[in-house]
Formats: C-alpha cells, structure tokens, sequence
C-alpha cells in the first residue's frame, strides 16, 4: 500500500480550518525508516493550523499518526511557516 | 456546492424542474429567480419562460459529518457515522468493523478527531454548537469506569485523610468525576482541580 494517503489526509483536515485552502502544501520526504511530513498553509492562517496552545496542531499531529500506524515507518509531521 | 439553473411555464414549474435535477426537496436549496417569465398574450406573443437558480444549501452538520467520515476511514478502514442533534450539542457515533482503531490511547484518538470536527463545523455562522465524537461506545464505558474510580478513590482519602491527585484528563472527563463526587459522603470529600492547559489535572481531597 502507498502512504499517499497521508498527504490527502492532511490536505483533507486542514481545508476547512483555513480561509485560503489554495495554499495548502505538503511536503514529503522519506527515508527508509522515517516518513517526514510537512505543512504550509498561507501566511495568515498559520495560527488557525496551530490553534490556541498548539491545540489544533496535535490534534491533526494525533489524526495523522492514527491514520500512519498502518504503515512500518515512522510518521513525522510538522508545520512550517 | 451542486446548482443548477432551470425553466419553466412559471416560476414554479422552473423550481421543480431544478429539484427535480439536483434530486433534492424545495428546504434544501436556495432559490433565485432570474426571470419571472410572461404568459404571454393570448399564450402566444411575447411568451417568456420563467428561470430560477437553485443553489444546494450548505448542512455544516452534515459536512462536518462528512469530514469526520472521511478521517476516520484513513485510519480505520469503511466507517459509517450516525448523527444526533440537540439544541446545542451534535453527537457523533462512528461504527466500523475497525472503529476501535479511532480511539487511542485514553481516548486521545477520539479527542482529537472531537477537536476537529468542533472547529470544521463552527467555521459557518451561526449558533456554536458542541461536538462529541464517539466510537464503540467509548464515552460511555469511560464513564462508568471514572466514576468508579473516583468513588474508590474518595473512599480512601476519607480513610487516610489524605488528598490524591489523579493525572491529567479533559475537562468532560473531570467533569464526571466532579459530578460523581459532589455531595457524596455526607460532603466530607471536596475536588478541585489543578495545573494549566495540558496538565489540568484533578485532586480529590478530605475536607476539614
């Protein structure tokens, strides 16, 4: 199975929390134990992706990792500003 | 967001036409009326039909339904979601052959995806609404088990005198052990809580 999943996943958690959906990226990069999972949204709704004391943030951290456990590599993901 | 754009004798006649299309009832969209049509004289002469725009409406509790779906389908496999609306709490139940993936450790799976499901349905205006999620039960089971604990827990510190600080846990799950602990033995036993954000935890004390 491909873990493209995970990309589509946080794409999919993160639309309606942003007021610009165009913007969202994620950045992939995998090494053979680890997949490293990045996210920038545009500019003004970093904090909405964060949330009040990272709230929002862990909470898609908690959704990614769930949904990564399917996978043998170890899931990562961070958000970039 | 589906519409359509439909035609008819009359303005009416346009309107069916449209629902007809989108396969929806008349409280599910919003109707513009672009041309109010014109018989006509004599049916014939200067006849115009009437069109109207049909717009789908937006549900935000079935998008957010819709968003949990699909979540808790990336993590544990076919999933269906049940919904159940009160004046200001949406419940949300998800069942699966796998739905006891969605739950985590302590119930921090079901929270976070609670957690996001809360912010995907109150971004439209409108009332704040309170999402619970839960799946196989969860929520209920948990709260069987806090209240047990937190009776086997005042038990001992009216014996020992001694408070007991429990580890950290939500506010709904504090909550049920507040509620529990409320009046019981004879008021001897008081709660409050302690520690900020993540560390909010409860302490369960003898009062003097």
């Amino acid at each position: 199975m491909t873990d493209q999943h995970l990309e589509d996943l946080i794409v999919h958690i993160v639309t309606p929390l942003v007021d610009h959906p165009d913007d969202i990226r994620v950045i992939r990069e995998e090494t053979d134990q680890k997949i490293a999972l990045r996210l920038s949204v545009h500019k003004s709704d970093t904090g909405k992706v964060i949330g009040k004391q990272g709230r929002t943030a862990k909470a898609i951290r908690t959704a990614v990792f769930a949904a990564g456990v399917q996978s043998s590599k170890k899931v990562q993901f961070e958000i970039f500003d | 967001m589906r519409n359509v754009t439909a035609a008819g004798r009359n303005v009416d006649e346009a309107v069916q036409s449209g629902l007809q299309e989108l396969g929806l009832t008349k409280d599910k969209v919003e109707i513009t009326v672009i041309e109010e049509g014109n018989k006509g004289f004599l049916g014939i002469f200067g006849k115009k039909p009437a069109i109207v725009k049909l717009v789908e409406k937006i549900d935000p509790i079935q998008q957010a339904k819709l968003y949990l779906q699909t979540i808790a389908e990336a993590i544990a496999g076919k999933s269906d979601v049940t919904v159940q609306e009160s004046k200001k709490t949406v419940r949300y139940h998800i069942t699966g052959e796998k739905a006891a993936l969605l739950i985590g450790k302590r119930g921090q799976t079901l929270n976070a995806l609670e957690t996001l499901t809360q912010l995907a349905l109150n971004r439209y205006p409108g009332q704040y609404k309170n999402v619970t999620v839960d799946a196989e039960n969860y929520r209920l089971k948990r709260k069987e088990t806090l209240s047990q604990l937190a009776i086997k827990l005042a038990d001992q510190v009216l014996k020992t005198k001694k408070s007991i600080q429990l580890e950290p846990m939500p506010s709904s799950e504090r909550k049920i052990i507040h509620d529990t602990l409320s009046g019981y033995a004879n008021h001897q036993i008081k709660t409050y809580s302690m520690g900020e954000g993540e560390n909010r935890h409860l302490v369960i004390s003898h009062k003097r």
